[in-house]
């Protein structure tokens, strides 16, 4: 209270910044907003898991249609209250008031999931088109991100989309560079990195849900380049080094992008790829002149580049703050 | 004895005081900008991704250039002069660390936190492994308690003269452990000491930090504080959790060890959780309401991990709709609010980096719906080879 009374004092707040200080001095209120987000999403999380499991250890106990009535019925119930609850459509960003509905609606989005996977897995729902069982809940993913603005739900849509595009994006996968370890799915990747950033200007450009711009771009950036330098590890060949000037090339448009945006996080991500990809660069081209047993070159890379980089990285972040 | 400019620190103080309290207070972005033009604060002070990139390059160079000392004295580092060179190696990034913190004033940047946690880190190894060729006699409880004491030491110096919050539970820490290790020393069998010397420990550190003329003395420190009491809380709450109790003895006594009070450690291990949330509502302490809901979760998981009666699928599930019911219920009871708790804040603040922090995590933890692709190799539930079925 004493420091508001200064701040007033010395002309640094308004009379009424202070009166609502000494309302709040009061009167004081306590919020308990994050806790209770939190609390919702652990309960999602920890309630569609256990019943994930619970119905396919009592699948035989059960039956089917119960199970199947379950869940299409949980389904129905969370779109049914997110439908009446959150706010008519809009281009921009809509603010959410309804902290439930947008937990509920992630609910929903989660049992639809369980619902379609399900009944494919026991009834074979869409025969042999399996594609069709990743394209539908992909389109009512998207629908449902860009209908309520819910950016969680658009990630889930993403990732829907990748696996109808026959590739994985979870962290696990993607910095597992395990399975996209082959040729094929390494292009599938970057079909659908290149896909998204596309997507990703599209939002810009037509002002369609234009903050989704940035989801977009974290996938997208992370799956091009990891696919670009999985394609350096993948390919033998002697011309595999355009693959990481592909990476700084791609990295170097998009560092320009997030400049642009004053948004350090895409910033450090090219960063941190063309970092990878420039080092690895380095260690090729001292195989190729003989150097490579020289233990000084590479420690000094290993000193002299961290060195640059973080000036680079201390000096634009004091350029952007100011 | 803090290397940072006093009047910086107040000054960075009173800004973050002001941040954190807006969305109570409605204060104006540009009233902040104003205090904050009034109040000058000379650190660099990144945002967090910043922070974790300088970080992560500090760690590279400090690496990269022990392992070019190595090259080019190669010699003088073998064997017992090892750790000799530990202690030259973490004398040198404490020297940079000194002149980046006095002279470039990095705060909280990065840079200090890898410099700070490398040379104490380098310096306490050899420190011990000095120490460990000279006294290979020693009792491994001596040993514990020469290694804990040696890193309380080593950590305080960097709290008092960095101001460091990870330094501070560091040290915390340590000083436990010496002092838990002592009683252990003065009485090999009495288990039970244990807990109650954790909880003496908590207290009295507790006593400490909230008497008002430490507080007046430590201004500089206040986030320090702010951890050590923390620390307290948590040292309160696992001193009985009845996982812990169990563990200790049965290291320090054998597998057959029995928690004797069964009943009072596993009160402790759901009361106490409890009890420091509703303080925590009653006094409005966010610290106090993070701290029960961290207890409370190790105690969930305390009680799945002895509990054989239900199974997990049933605990999860119960545990979810528990959840999803509270935060209904809160929500519907804390439309407006009452007895002082709110389930809005007043003054939303600009939250867009949280919100997209929130859709990678959901992305990224939430259950995924499973790729369909055709058997290639389908048909034929027996026969071949012995193998049962499904081949």
């Amino acid at each position: 209270m004493k420091k508001y009374q200064k701040l007033y004092a010395a002309g640094l707040i308004s009379a009424e910044t202070l009166n609502r200080v000494i309302q709040l001095q009061e009167k004081p209120v306590f919020s308990l907003h994050r806790e209770i987000r939190m609390i919702l999403y652990a309960g999602i999380l920890m309630l569609s898991t256990g019943l994930g499991i619970l119905i396919y250890q009592n699948l035989d106990s059960i039956g089917h249609q119960v199970i199947l009535a379950l869940i299409t019925a949980i389904t129905a119930g969370c779109f049914w209250y997110t439908f009446k609850n959150q706010s008519p459509y809009q281009q921009e960003k809509q603010n959410s008031t309804n902290v439930a509905a947008d937990y509920i609606l992630l609910f929903g989005c989660v049992s639809l999931l369980s619902l379609l996977a399900y009944l494919q897995f026991q009834y074979d729902f869409f025969g042999t088109r399996y594609g069709l069982a990743t394209f539908i809940p992909t389109v009512i993913l998207f629908f449902m991100a860009y209908r309520f603005d819910h950016q969680g739900v658009l990630g889930m849509a993403i990732t829907n989309l990748a696996l109808w595009m026959g590739v994985s994006v979870s962290p696990q996968v993607l910095f597992g560079l395990t399975r996209i370890n082959e040729s094929p799915l390494i292009w599938t990747y970057v079909s659908l990195a290149l896909l998204l950033i596309t997507a990703a200007y599209l939002s810009e450009w037509f002002r369609i849900k234009p903050h989704f711009k940035f989801i977009y771009l974290h996938f997208g950036s992370h799956i091009l380049h990891l696919s670009m330098l999985t394609a350096w590890f993948a390919y033998s060949g002697s011309y595999n080094w355009i693959y990481l000037l592909l990476t700084i090339f791609s990295a170097a448009l998009l560092y320009k992008n997030g400049k642009r945006e004053q948004s350090f996080y895409l910033i450090l991500i090219q960063l941190f790829y063309a970092y990878i990809a420039a080092s690895i660069l380095y260690m090729d081209s001292l195989k190729w002149i003989h150097l490579s047993s020289d233990p000084y070159l590479f420690i000094l890379w290993f000193i002299i580049s961290p060195v640059l980089l973080a000036r680079h990285i201390y000096q634009l972040h004091k350029k952007l703050k100011q | 004895m803090i290397v940072y400019p006093s009047e910086s620190v107040k000054n960075l103080q009173l800004i973050q005081q002001i941040q954190d309290e807006a969305a109570y207070t409605g204060i104006t972005a540009a009233e902040i900008g104003a205090i904050a033009k009034a109040h000058p604060v000379t650190f660099y002070i990144p945002t967090f991704l910043v922070r974790a990139g300088l970080f992560l390059l500090t760690v590279v160079i400090v690496f990269a250039s022990s392992a070019l000392l190595s090259l080019l004295f190669g010699g003088l580092m073998r064997d017992k002069n090892l750790p000799y060179a530990l202690l030259l190696f973490g004398l040198l990034c404490y020297l940079a660390l000194e002149k980046l913190c006095k002279k470039y004033q990095h705060y909280q940047a990065g840079t200090d936190d890898a410099l700070t946690l490398l040379s104490s880190g380098f310096l306490l190894t050899g420190v011990l492994w000095l120490h460990e060729i000279n006294t290979q006699s020693w009792s491994p409880s001596a040993w514990y308690l020469f290694a804990s004491l040696s890193t309380a030491v080593i950590s305080l110096w960097y709290v008092i003269r960095f101001a460091s919050p990870l330094m501070t539970i560091i040290s915390a820490s340590a000083l436990l452990m010496a002092f838990l290790t002592a009683l252990h020393i003065l009485n090999p069998s009495g288990i039970l000491l244990i807990p109650f010397g954790a909880l003496f420990f908590a207290a009295s550190l507790c006593y400490l930090v909230l008497n008002t003329k430490m507080k007046a003395i430590l201004t500089l420190y206040s986030s320090c504080l702010a951890v050590l009491i923390q620390f307290a809380v948590f040292t309160a709450g696992l001193a009985f959790n009845y996982y812990v109790a169990d563990q200790t003895g049965k290291e320090l006594s054998g597998t057959t060890f029995q928690v004797p009070l069964p009943y009072f450690f596993w009160v402790w291990t759901f009361v106490f959780p409890l009890v420091c949330i509703g303080y925590a509502l009653k006094k409005h302490s966010r610290m106090l309401l993070n701290s029960g809901i961290i207890l409370l979760t190790a105690a969930g998981l305390t009680f799945k991990y002895y509990d054989t009666l239900v199974p997990f699928e049933y605990l999860l599930s119960g545990a979810g709709a528990l959840l999803l019911l509270l935060s209904w219920r809160l929500l519907k009871w804390l439309k407006n609010p009452r007895y002082g708790l709110a389930g809005q804040v007043p003054f939303p603040q600009n939250n867009t980096d949280q919100e997209r922090v929130d859709s990678i995590i959901i992305s990224a933890t939430l259950p995924q719906q499973k790729q369909h692709l055709p058997d290639r190799f389908g048909g034929g539930n027996f026969g071949g080879g012995g193998s049962s079925s499904d081949f």
